[in-house]
């Protein structure tokens, strides 16, 4: 326990450091956050064209909550950067527990992806001159994390598959992006959908979150705030479990058919 | 011939992996995100511009994901020292492939059309003849402006981020989906130097009936934006090769 304990943090370590590699501050502000704001402004000028301002904030806290599970997602490519950098045979031949590591390494999306989303949602909000009502606004602080965490583990689920497709990585995150940007109320309602499709939303990340962010926002009752959060976290959480077996049966196969080899991606 | 050789040499290319397509196989969902908004609105007048948005994206996204990646991938792959000491001038290898990667792109509209099919719209070009002028001349267009980014990407130490901070960005000041008179008004000037902010507005007029306004000055804006585009790429592409050939880190960084 106390090793496993030990590796996560130091698959934390490499995962932030990583990211430095990726982001200075500069870069952070002038190049990610710059884009994501356009981001959840694009979508909400759709609300400005359609001429409705109800249709602006909802796509305004729908995107911008999709950017915290949109950051998360990224778990899934840790594979591939373990691969690249040529210590994923070394990773699957080692004692230490390989999912251990995929799954605690990039953990630094989960905490840069939910300072893009408040940060996003603040400056959107004060472009598009969104009214939030004060203080039970800033229970979102507490559900953002929460669409994080839910999406993370669903990307470490995705992250197994990019196992054995690495290649695919770029393709399999944004097609799961983009899924959830369409089915998970992020731009329409879950319940404008077709029923299949519905039932579908109700197992992904987002769904729940989303809907306990809407409800604070619109002043539903406290249980059913409670209970989508924790039908979020209950989601997360069930993706987490598939995860780890997910992830050892997909690494087993690449070291009994020899696939784990060194080399660029 | 050169040019003809770097667009099948391209093409060859973008059959062998996965990752270049990546913007293609997010345009069904792009379409579909964009026509169950305005749905949802009771829009339908707006459905044009949904299906036309994910075909400018497309071409944007191309541009800068696999066009603007080419110089920085020959550069690790070893092909770039080939490609420079080769007696075929590196500009028109260059273009030819970007060329191939926008003309590729196109299979966007493609997408986007069968997508709006399979939900029950129909979007019909009412300028045929100007539509495809548009069309022709934005990935014109696209071409000159990615070989500002193929150039300017080796400079950088993750092309990733910019390549990334270079999307939504250009969506909004492009107008793929909001055309530049809903956009603040401070935003227009920004907007005008941007060649799709033409490109999407032009495109959006062949789909409606009537008389189109002013073609000719969008056309004219397209080309000439295109141009510089191409003119800027073409002096970057000079000076960058010129500064890793002296400093010896043609290949290597």
């Amino acid at each position: 326990m106390t090793d496993s304990i030990a590796l996560m943090a130091h698959a934390v370590r490499v995962g932030y450091r990583d990211m430095r590699v990726m982001f200075t501050w500069q870069t952070w502000m002038l190049g990610w956050f710059t884009r994501v704001v356009a981001q959840v402004s694009f979508f909400g000028l759709l609300g400005l064209l359609i001429g409705d301002s109800e249709v602006v904030q909802y796509l305004i806290v729908g995107n911008a909550v999709m950017l915290a599970a949109m950051t998360a997602i990224g778990v899934s490519t840790t594979t591939t950067w373990e691969r690249r950098a040529g210590t994923l045979p070394i990773l699957l031949a080692s004692p230490s527990s390989h999912v251990v590591v995929f799954v605690s390494r990039s953990a630094v999306l989960l905490v840069n992806g939910v300072v893009t989303s408040l940060s996003a949602f603040l400056v959107t909000a004060l472009i598009f001159d969104i009214t939030l009502p004060m203080p039970r606004t800033l229970w979102i602080i507490m559900l953002v994390p929460l669409v994080s965490f839910a999406a993370y583990c669903f990307g470490a689920f995705l992250g197994s598959f990019v196992l054995r497709v690495m290649e695919a990585r770029n393709v399999i995150t944004n097609i799961a992006i983009f899924v959830l940007m369409t089915v998970t109320g992020v731009n329409v309602p879950v319940d404008s959908l077709p029923d299949p499709v519905a039932a579908v939303a109700n197992v992904l990340p987002v769904t729940h979150g989303l809907a306990a962010i809407r409800g604070v926002i619109d002043g539903a009752a406290p249980a059913t705030v409670v209970g989508e959060a924790i039908l979020e976290l209950v989601v997360g959480l069930a993706w987490l479990v598939v995860t780890i077996p997910a992830m050892w049966w997909f690494a087993e196969r690449l070291r009994r058919n020899g696939q784990v080899e060194f080399g660029d991606v | 011939m050169t040019l003809l050789r770097a667009m099948r040499f391209e093409a060859q290319w973008l059959r062998r992996g996965l990752d270049q397509w990546m913007v293609l196989f997010t345009v069904p969902l792009f379409t579909l995100i964009f026509l169950l908004v305005f749905d949802r609105a009771d829009r339908a007048d707006l459905q044009g511009h949904a299906v036309l948005a994910p075909v400018l994206i497309a071409q944007w996204g191309m541009a800068l994901f696999v066009s603007g990646e080419i110089v920085d991938r020959d550069r690790w792959s070893g092909l770039l020292e080939l490609a420079v000491a080769a007696p075929a001038p590196l500009e028109q290898l260059l273009v030819g492939r970007i060329l191939s990667v926008s003309l590729v792109s196109l299979f966007a509209s493609v997408e986007a059309w069968t997508v709006a099919a399979l939900v029950g719209v129909e979007v019909v070009v009412h300028h045929p003849a100007m539509f495809v002028a548009a069309l022709v001349l934005t990935v014109l267009a696209t071409s000159g402006t990615a070989l500002i980014m193929s150039c300017t990407f080796v400079l950088a130490r993750t092309a990733r981020t910019f390549q990334n901070s270079l999307s939504y960005p250009f969506y909004v000041l492009g107008g793929v989906v909001v055309p530049v008179a809903v956009l603040p008004d401070w935003l227009e000037p920004f907007s005008r130097v941007v060649y799709l902010s033409w490109a999407s507005d032009l495109l959006r007029d062949t789909l409606v009936p009537g008389p189109l306004d002013d073609p000719a000055v969008s056309l004219m804006a397209i080309a000439v934006l295109g141009l510089g585009g191409y003119l800027v790429g073409k002096w970057l592409l000079g000076r960058i090769v010129g500064r890793v050939r002296r400093m010896g880190t043609l290949t290597y960084r």
